[in-house]
């Protein structure tokens, strides 16, 4: 077969040659059809209104008692009961005028309409339209899938067997490949209306098709209008435009969705379209002049359909069946599981002089910047929609819509908010690395607050490049705003994360008890002796011994060091997956019904803008008043609130998504008070919200200690050392001495002072001081740290050396032990 | 092949900005879906729809990437002027002859319509292309006029059976300057839109042999406050000042309208004029 670029089965060309027969006689009978001859013979018309009334036998056709030379239109003749073709009639002829008097529509009515449909409670008798016995094998796309359908879908325990039974048959003889008997088809077929039993049978699932709507009262109505004009401007009837609609219903809590896409007729010059479903048991498209109420629409339609074939056949050289590939076949064979639909649409005339809408229409086609009017809102007055199959009747009313064209400007300008909103963001970053370019203060910054923004950047990037096939009308700046995204997520943010990730790994093997003293490597007997002002820095054994057991914990971290490249490996791997995980949640999310769906939003939107929290807790343990500039914690949050706001605060969002001002509201709430919690970390103190007796102290680097101290602990020999004494001239029994001891950094002298007090300076009667002074007679010496600073690990250094140093690297410049940021 | 005299951009802010603004505008303008605000056609947008704006807006963006490919090189090339001028007077030329073409395309269209037989339809509504076409056809009169040839290369025999086939005759031999690489991409960028391009930057030639011939004014107006927003924006940047040649008298350097490019050392009257001034002058005496 031409077009098909697969080898066919037997079968299946067998079929595709009956459905390509099929469509030029169905073809034939429009073109040699009157108003008065009717629809013909053609699928899924045979039967009138009235005849599936009277219960009349399909396969009887044509009744023998039925004059077919006097088509009017009632249910007589029509597949339109009198009473919905009396609706149709109101529909599109209770015109109004616009205020110049005159009824004008705008040729492009391509468009979006939103609204509410309402079923009607009228039971309507279902005409039945089974599918011809050659395409039922392709109505579903597995035997499996068959079967499981009749499984579900009947109620009844009989019929339910007899059609698995009957399923599987047919799949036998799928599989045989010559198992269509003609007769025997024809028999289980054409027996009686009311007893199929094959799968072509309407009744016996009809209640679970889609675009059965019988039992939503009223639902969410969803349309799309396409008007298109493609190289048949030289037809003679320029009133007539070809129409594509595509709606959606939906109930009101979005449990059941009922997609049906429709084709047909818009016609200019009074602004009614006409159009419907088409499926391989409903070859309405043959009939449509039919069924368009009247004969003079039916005159005009015909010759329009007619002309139009002829073009097309005249453009295309080869046979007329040429676009009719297995395909087309498969398509229509599928549709048959739908109900049918026949609609009747009228839009309002729009209130605009005829040279302002030919403008528009100029401009719309051809965008070259006309000083025209703004485009009008397009109305949908009046619309019924009819299942002949089905018998379901509803309709819809004054709804308001937009054109494709500003649905798409407005959407653009959406797009181009979020790329700046997202340059802003990278902008705010950009500074913020720079503000923290030295590893102090990159290690007061938390992981899991630029972690969760990350993700929110991430999933943008994967959604913005989801949509750019989508909406294709704005690829270019859809993939301009993921291209920016992804340089925010995936280059900026991933790269300080990976900084932030590798400064804070020594923290990685140890306990949270431990990291909350400010420090691993923290003093610990601070805690035991709080009594000792805490600022001791003790000198026996014992205080000793912890120390040196943080050390070895230290040391097994500094084993366990990942180079960059590793840990910036791991991290973008991370990063990509859990990328995947979130946009398919999204997107996965985005279908769940009503309900849920705004339960799990709702979660998500608590959960990413909860970044600052992570923060708060990060202040905590460092013991740091400040992060995050000011800048970019208030930027940031204005960024990525504003978003939230224009979706949820704004009624008339591109996103057709509801507002929810208490959600907002208490959104905004949840992140002003994570800003205040920083706020005050800083103004008051890191740890100030917590009692004190949860907390160790900071480890100071100007301990007050005794001079046996300096001799055990620091193991400094202070005889060897050069010093020299000065007596204080103040009070008697204050005495000072200065040792000299080498600074590693720069390598001069650092001048220790020993101030020697008598006893009874310490109100205190702690073991250590106790000892002391045991040990050195009656006085004890005090070495007072100002213009020194000791670590942890017992090295003296000046203030300004280790403070440059610590501005570089955390960790002693002798021994090589992490130590507490200042 | 293209020679400069340096490798970057380094002192030449005026280039560097147009440069930057020569690719930036077009793709914000597409993002924005407003390419249509860079059309000109004088009938409709002008004569039925007064959308004067359109006069002014017509020469800042490209509408296609090849034209704006073509032009970066092209400006590149070009920004030898700019060390020869100086930056304040390079961005005021280009100003000047922003705004002459402004007038100059209402005399052109006017004359093409009136003065042109009917059935030169091609001529006759012309769809202006976009871009500041006249400011590189501007640019170009001066870089022909003023930049000095760096290197010339001859090619023999270019037209193939050029010769009667003897033995003995010489090779036909074409000289060409190094300045041909940039005639050659303004040529292919004038011809982009055919007749819709050429037009623009035909008058930009013409705009800029008016201008630096100083037969129409402009040459010595500076755009005010040129050097205090510089010294704002490029604090840390030195100005550099034009290598302008010696100047005997101080007439020259006080704003006469000579042009100091021809005040040689030897002329130690009148420098020579040149010679639009020359016939021009004769009817100013």
């Amino acid at each position: 077969m031409p077009g098909t670029d697969y080898e066919l089965a037997e079968d299946e060309r067998q079929s595709l040659d009956t459905f390509n027969s099929e469509r030029n006689r169905s073809r034939s009978v429009l073109f040699n059809s009157t108003y008065e001859s009717g629809y013909g013979n053609i699928t899924g018309l045979r039967m009138s209104y009235k005849d599936a009334m009277d219960n009349r036998n399909l396969s009887l056709y044509p009744f023998p008692d039925k004059d077919y030379d006097h088509f009017q239109e009632t249910e007589e003749y029509s597949i339109l009961p009198n009473y919905v073709s009396a609706l149709a009639n109101d529909v599109w002829y209770t015109n109004s005028h616009n205020k110049h008097g005159q009824s004008l529509f705008m040729k492009n009515l391509t468009g979006s309409f939103r609204g509410k449909f309402k079923t009607s409670a009228l039971n309507f008798s279902k005409i039945p339209m089974p599918v011809p016995e050659y395409l039922s094998p392709y109505v579903y796309e597995n035997p499996f899938d068959r079967s499981r359908n009749n499984y579900e879908d009947d109620e009844d325990e009989n019929s339910n067997f007899a059609n698995a039974q009957n399923g599987a048959e047919e799949a036998n003889s799928v599989a045989d490949g010559t198992g269509f008997s003609e007769d025997s088809a024809s028999d289980s077929f054409y027996d009686n209306g009311s007893r199929y039993n094959t799968l072509s049978d309407n009744r016996a699932y009809v209640s679970q098709r889609i675009g059965n709507v019988s039992n939503i009262e009223v639902g969410d109505f969803y349309i799309e209008v396409t008007t298109q004009r493609n190289g048949e401007d030289n037809l003679t009837n320029s009133n007539i435009f070809p129409v594509i609609i595509n709606m959606q219903l939906t109930d009101t809590d979005q449990t059941e969705v009922h997609p049906i896409s429709m084709s047909g007729m818009y016609f200019l010059d009074n602004g009614n379209i006409f159009a419907t479903t088409r499926s391989a048991k409903f070859e309405s498209y043959y009939a449509l002049p039919h069924l368009l109420l009247n004969e003079n629409n039916f005159e005009a339609v015909k010759s329009y359909m007619v002309e139009k074939f002829q073009y097309h056949e005249s453009l295309e050289s080869s046979s007329v069946h040429k676009n009719l590939t297995f395909d087309v076949l498969r398509e229509d064979a599928r549709e048959t599981l739908k109900c049918e639909f026949v609609s009747y649409l009228n839009f309002n005339p729009v209130n605009l002089t005829k040279e302002e809408l030919e403008m528009i229409d100029d401009e719309i086609l051809d965008p070259i910047g006309r000083p025209t009017a703004e485009i009008p809102k397009f109305v949908i007055n009046q619309g019924l929609f009819y299942s002949p199959d089905c018998g379901i009747l509803f309709e819809i009313n004054n709804l308001e819509g937009r054109s494709h064209y500003s649905q798409i400007s407005r959407i653009r300008k959406v797009v181009i908010g979020v790329m700046i909103l997202v340059s802003l963001q990278l902008y705010l970053l950009i500074r913020q690395m720079n503000l923290t370019n030295t590893p102090p203060r990159i290690s007061r910054i938390s992981y899991h607050t630029l972690s969760i923004m990350n993700l929110i950047d991430g999933t943008l990037t994967m959604i913005l490049l989801i949509s750019t096939v989508i909406v294709f009308d704005l690829y270019i700046s859809l993939a301009i705003a993921a291209l920016i995204t992804f340089t925010l997520s995936s280059i900026f943010e991933l790269r300080y994360m990976v900084g932030i990730y590798m400064l804070q790994m020594n923290e990685q093997n140890v306990d949270l008890w431990t990291i909350l003293r400010g420090n691993p490597t923290d003093d610990s007997s601070n805690n035991e002796s709080s009594s000792n002002n805490g600022d001791v820095l003790p000198t026996s054994t014992g205080g000793f011994q912890t120390q040196a057991g943080n050390l070895n914990t230290n040391t097994t971290t500094t084993t366990n060091f990942e180079d960059e490249r590793t840990v910036s490996s791991n991290l973008y791997s991370r990063f990509f997956f859990s990328l995947i995980f979130c946009s398919f949640l999204v997107v996965n999310v985005s279908t769940w019904g009503r309900a849920p769906r705004f339960f799990t939003e709702k979660l998500i939107l608590v959960f990413i803008n909860s970044y600052w929290y992570p923060q708060i807790v990060r202040n905590v343990i460092r013991g740091s008043r400040t992060s995050f500039s000011w800048e970019f914690i208030i930027g940031t949050s204005i960024v990525r609130l504003l978003p939230i706001y224009y979706v949820l605060g704004y009624s008339n969002n591109v996103f057709h998504h509801h507002t929810d001002y208490n959600f907002l509201i208490g959104l905004t709430i949840f992140k002003l008070i994570s800003i205040a919690a920083l706020y005050i970390q800083e103004k008051f103190g890191p740890r100030v919200l917590i009692p004190k007796r949860y907390l160790p102290n900071i480890y100071n680097y100007h301990p007050t200690l005794s001079l046996a101290d300096l001799e055990n602990g620091f193991g400094i020999d202070l005889l060897n050392s050069k010093h020299k004494t000065v007596v204080s001239s103040n009070g008697d029994h204050t005495h000072k001495e200065i040792f000299k001891m080498d600074c590693a950094i720069c390598m001069t002298d650092v001048d220790i002072p020993v101030t020697t007090k008598n006893e009874g300076f310490t109100d205190g009667h702690d073991s250590v001081a106790e000892d002391d002074r045991l040990l050195n007679g009656t006085d004890t010496k005090l070495v007072v740290a100002d213009d020194f600073m000791i670590t942890p690990c017992h090295h003296i250094f000046h203030n300004d050396c280790l403070e440059n140093w610590m501005r570089y690297k955390l960790k002693c410049p002798v021994c090589r032990n992490p130590l507490p940021p200042i | 092949m293209l020679v400069g005299i340096s490798k970057g951009l380094k002192h030449m802010p005026v280039t560097k900005s147009f440069l930057i603004m020569n690719m930036l505008i077009p793709v914000i303008a597409s993002l924005l879906d407003i390419k249509y605000a860079f059309y000109l056609k004088f009938d409709p947008f002008i004569y039925q729809w007064h959308q004067y704006w359109r006069l002014l807006t017509n020469q800042i963006s490209f509408s296609s990437e090849s034209q704006v490919f073509f032009s970066t090189i092209i400006l590149f090339n070009l920004r030898t002027i700019e060390r020869l001028q100086s930056p304040n007077k390079f961005a005021s030329f280009l100003i000047s002859i922003f705004l002459y073409n402004i007038v100059l395309q209402l005399i052109t269209n006017t004359f093409l319509k009136v003065l042109l037989p009917d059935n030169w339809n091609f001529l006759q509504s012309l769809n202006y292309a976009s871009g500041p076409l006249p400011v590189i056809g501007a640019l170009l009169y001066e870089y022909s006029a003023f930049i000095p040839v760096v290197y010339k290369f001859e090619l023999t025999d270019i037209i193939p059976g050029g010769g009667n086939g003897e033995d003995n005759e010489v090779p036909q031999k074409t000289i060409f300057s190094d300045k041909i690489f940039t005639y050659i991409l303004c040529l292919q960028l004038s011809l982009s839109e055919g007749m819709d391009s050429f037009v623009p930057m035909f008058n930009g030639w013409v705009l800029g042999f008016l201008v630096s011939g100083q037969i129409i004014p402009g040459k010595n107006w500076r755009l005010p406050y040129f050097t205090q927003v510089r010294k704002y924006l490029y604090k840390n940047t030195r100005i550099v000042r034009p290598n302008l040649a010696p100047t005997n008298n101080s007439q020259n350097a006080t704003g006469q309208p000579e042009n100091s490019r021809q005040a040689t050392p030897e002329s130690d009257t009148e420098p020579v004029r040149p010679l639009a001034t020359q016939f021009l002058d004769s009817f100013r005496r």
